[in-house]
């Protein structure tokens, strides 16, 4: 007998499959990556792509956009780029009976999917200036503070070979984050598809299945799915066990870690485990989600100490160590 | 049934059948592990017997560390949680149960959480128990079997020393070689058939001696002890059977004389006592006529006067009986000759139960004899292995304790193959029989020890084995000239114990042999005696 709560999940599976499956018209491989794209949009929460150029992390963005039929925008970030150019500044202007008023003219903030290209090309001020955008989806200039609209997504981009000329994020930015998924090359079958895609007069066309109501309605059902306190304590115990020197810490996370991931991680744990619940068919949340959706939920918030940074420790591997070596609740 | 019911009665269903399964597993295990005690002692036991005691200690010991390790294993209960986590591990469920399972113990209104046990519940019907934990049976009882048979079979092998616990039998600490069984057997019903006839317990004396021996009680030098000791509680009170025969004889010689007692005399003479008590009996109810009674008297009156130790009072009921044929009062002469017949009776009694008592203490007398030459061989083959282990002292002094030796192995006791306490314990200096030295030692093959042993010479033979031996002589004009002449090679010692020769004296000519006939204080006199004669007879 189906239920409402059967339909709603079989709903949100169907929604998330066609929206990858439109994007992956665009994107050849990379079904992680997309579906952990997704799961942010989902999720309320905001993407990391990092991978090196060419990789077609732009590409992903906007075919993305173009699915989820939203306000897009796109933000080059350079070094020269301020924070008014991305939040927006007071201009003045003639009113009709020729006074002079300031008046908001919004910056490309203000969009419901904002591409943050290359992020780590401007300088710390200008990246701060996204902050209270991603965290309180809103944006303060000058005494006023403007609402953005939902949903809001970020998905920004970083190229980790080139140094020159990068400005880290900052940790309080980094946390921000949702997930960091990393774009790696893809295999020959993959570049094949995608020389044959791209090298032809025809382009392939996405439509557009998923709408912002859609979106904000798939977000709800997945905060509605429940989570076990055993399950919930099992994402906390490996959250707490990248802090070094504490109780429950890691010996990895002891000796290369310099900060543990924050709670954010754990939320982000256990909001994508839901939705990889619903994914898979289930209404409750198992330790098999937490374990999948841990590394990119937690990669970004482990910051390395100089012994990590020196022997150019992978976060991924501490992270993993962790899950191999954390017994499952009973 | 509720989708709650059907979830926790899954748990608990698999949480019995885990138990049970567990049970199974951890009780082979377990017993599989611990019977290699019990096959390990048999094994020893094949080579050194244990005793009865030993053995029941061991075995008791066992088997309540077996059963206490089982129950160690099988304490605790897991909870209905780790169940079911157990099971979505085992079904790959994903945590479906044990998820439900918590959202049972912690119910919200939910449609998501109704939904997700309903689902739960749906899995958890679904689910074949008997697939999922099937009942087994653990490959480690099949070694456990094994080693039961295995135990089994090794009380059965075939070997003289070899106990049968399954019988309750277990290598007693001495064992009498079957002659000395027989010997024992004998001096018992001896006794017994004594002891009919005196009051005393003897018998249990011995019994219990040869028990106490058995045990491990007592050691062999005890028991040899005891053994005399009872022998010279045999002799005591002995008549003197010679002196009562000879008094008998004479006796009947008199009364021979008297015609009406002629009948009496004759059994007499013939020993036969009995016969010889109804004779006189019947002489005294017939009528005598007075040169009859006369003879009589006179006779009776003769023979009254034999004296001989142990007849006193037959002499005296024979003088009350003349007395009474004097007096010519013929109910105190019936009433005289029926306490003769008495005496007779009670004399007859004696002797026979003397004899009996002679015969039993011949037979301890062999028993003593059987173990004072075991307890010499032992101490011989000691001192033999002692020597040898002379050389071995220097590598064998971390040696302390005496082990029991393997029955038939070191120095064992001739003519007694098989007894597993035989084997002298060696107790040597680097563990084995020939690296023996002068601790371990007894009977005891626990190797406890026993208390210390007389010390013997080495052991000697009567039929000497002569050789010849190239002597230097010296001839007359002192140039040395090889002489050919036969000497012992070796002093040796009869191994037939004189003490194992009949003897044909009496106790009382024993006693005699014995006494100390000449008195300290005169010895010095008399040999001055002598030499003063011997000194005469010089020039």
């Amino acid at each position: 007998m189906s239920t409402a709560i059967d339909q709603q999940v079989e709903g949100f599976q169907t929604l998330f499959a066609a929206a990858k499956k439109e994007v992956a018209k665009v994107i050849v491989g990379y079904s992680d990556i997309i579906e952990g794209v997704i799961m942010s949009l989902l999720a309320d929460g905001h993407v990391l792509l990092e991978g090196v150029p060419g990789l077609g992390k732009t590409r992903l963005v906007s075919t993305l956009a173009d699915v989820v039929h939203l306000k897009f925008s796109r933000i080059q970030f350079t070094p020269d780029l301020m924070p008014a150019d991305i939040t927006g500044t007071n201009v003045v202007q003639e009113s009709e009976h020729g006074e002079k008023v300031l008046e908001f003219q919004p910056g490309p903030i203000f969009a419901n999917v904002v591409l943050a290209d290359e992020v780590n090309r401007a300088t710390p001020k200008t990246q701060s200036a996204l902050l209270e955008a991603m965290e309180e989806h809103s944006v303060t200039v000058g005494k006023r503070t403007y609402k953005l609209e939902a949903p809001f997504f970020v998905l920004a981009t970083q190229n980790p070979l080139e140094m020159e000329g990068t400005y880290p994020l900052p940790e309080a930015q980094l946390d921000r984050f949702f997930m960091k998924l990393k774009v790696d090359y893809p295999s020959a079958d993959g570049l094949n598809v995608i020389l044959s895609r791209t090298t032809q007069l025809e382009t392939p066309k996405v439509s557009r299945v998923l709408s912002g109501p859609q979106i904000l309605e798939m977000r709800k059902t997945v905060r509605a799915v429940p989570i076990a306190r055993p399950i919930q304590e099992y994402a906390i115990r490996i959250m707490m066990a990248t802090h070094p020197n504490t109780a429950l810490a890691h010996a990895l996370s002891n000796r290369y870690a310099r900060c543990g991931a924050s709670p954010r991680a754990a939320q982000a744990m256990v909001i994508g485990g839901k939705i990889r619940a619903l994914l898979n068919n289930r209404v409750y949340v198992s330790c098999d989600d937490i374990r999948a959706v841990a590394p990119a939920a937690l990669r970004h918030r482990v910051l390395l100490n100089f012994e990590g940074e020196a022997e150019r420790v992978d976060t991924d591997s501490i992270i993993q160590s962790i899950l191999e070596t954390l017994p499952e609740p009973t | 049934m509720s989708d709650r019911e059907l979830i926790i009665g899954l748990l608990k269903r698999v949480e019995q059948r885990r138990r049970a399964n567990r049970f199974l597993k951890s009780s082979a295990a377990a017993l599989t592990l611990s019977l290699l005690i019990p096959v390990s002692f048999k094994l020893v036991d094949l080579i050194t017997p244990f005793r009865g005691r030993t053995v029941g200690i061991v075995l008791a010991v066992w088997a309540a560390a077996s059963i206490g390790f089982i129950l160690w294993k099988l304490r605790g209960r897991e909870s209905l949680a780790e169940v079911a986590a157990r099971v979505d591990h085992r079904a790959d469920l994903h945590d479906q149960i044990k998820t439900a399972y918590w959202f049972i113990q912690n119910p919200s209104h939910s449609e998501w959480v109704d939904a997700q046990l309903r689902r739960a519940a749906r899995n958890a019907g679904s689910i074949d128990l008997d697939r999922l934990y099937p009942r087994f049976i653990p490959k480690s009882s099949y070694l456990a079997v094994a080693l039961v048979f295995l135990l089994g079979a090794l009380n059965f092998v075939p070997l003289p020393w070899n106990h049968n616990w399954l019988y309750l039998q277990a290598a007693p600490a001495f064992s009498f070689s079957d002659a000395e069984k027989s010997l024992l057997r004998q001096a018992e019903a001896l006794l017994k058939k004594a002891e009919a006839l005196e009051n005393s317990s003897l018998a249990a004396k011995v019994e219990d001696v040869v028990n106490k021996l058995q045990e491990g009680e007592i050691s062999m030098a005890d028991a040899i002890r005891q053994l005399d000791q009872l022998q010279q509680e045999l002799e005591e009170g002995n008549l003197d059977v010679a002196s009562i025969n000879q008094g008998l004889d004479e006796i009947a010689d008199d009364l021979g004389q008297a015609r009406p007692l002629e009948s009496a005399a004759e059994a007499m003479a013939r020993h036969d006592l009995k016969e010889a008590a109804d004779e006189i009996q019947r002489a005294g109810q017939r009528k005598l006529s007075d040169a009859e009674a006369k003879e009589v008297r006179d006779k009776l009156q003769q023979a009254a006067e034999n004296g001989r130790p142990g007849l006193q009072e037959l002499s005296k009921d024979l003088q009350d009986a003349a007395d009474a044929l004097g007096r010519e009062d013929e109910q105190s002469f019936q009433a005289a000759l029926q306490k003769t017949a008495q005496e007779l009776d009670k004399l007859s009694q004696k002797m026979q139960s003397q004899q009996l008592k002679n015969e039993a203490s011949q037979r301890l007398q062999d028993v003593e004899n059987s173990l004072q030459q075991r307890q010499q061989q032992q101490q011989n083959a000691r001192d033999a292995n002692g020597q040898k282990g002379q050389g071995q002292k220097k590598d064998g002094q971390a040696a302390g304790q005496g082990q029991p030796q393997a029955p038939g192995g070191g120095a064992q006791q001739q003519g007694q193959a098989g007894a597993p306490e035989e084997g002298v314990e060696a107790g040597a200096p680097g563990g084995d029989a020939e690296g023996g030295g002068d601790s371990g030692g007894g009977q005891y093959p626990s190797g406890t020890g026993g208390p210390p042993q007389p010390l013997y010479g080495q052991a000697t033979k009567l039929d000497v084995q002569l050789e010849q031996e190239k002597l230097l002589g010296e001839s007359a004009d002192g140039a040395p000239k090889p002489d050919k002449t036969e000497e012992a090679s070796k002093q040796e010692r009869s191994k037939l114990d004189y003490r194992n020769v009949p003897s044909d004296l009496t106790p009382g000519q024993k006693e005699l042999l014995n006494q100390d006939r000449l008195p300290w204080e005169h010895r010095q006199l008399i040999k001055q005696y002598f030499e003063e004669i011997r000194r005469q007879q010089k020039p």
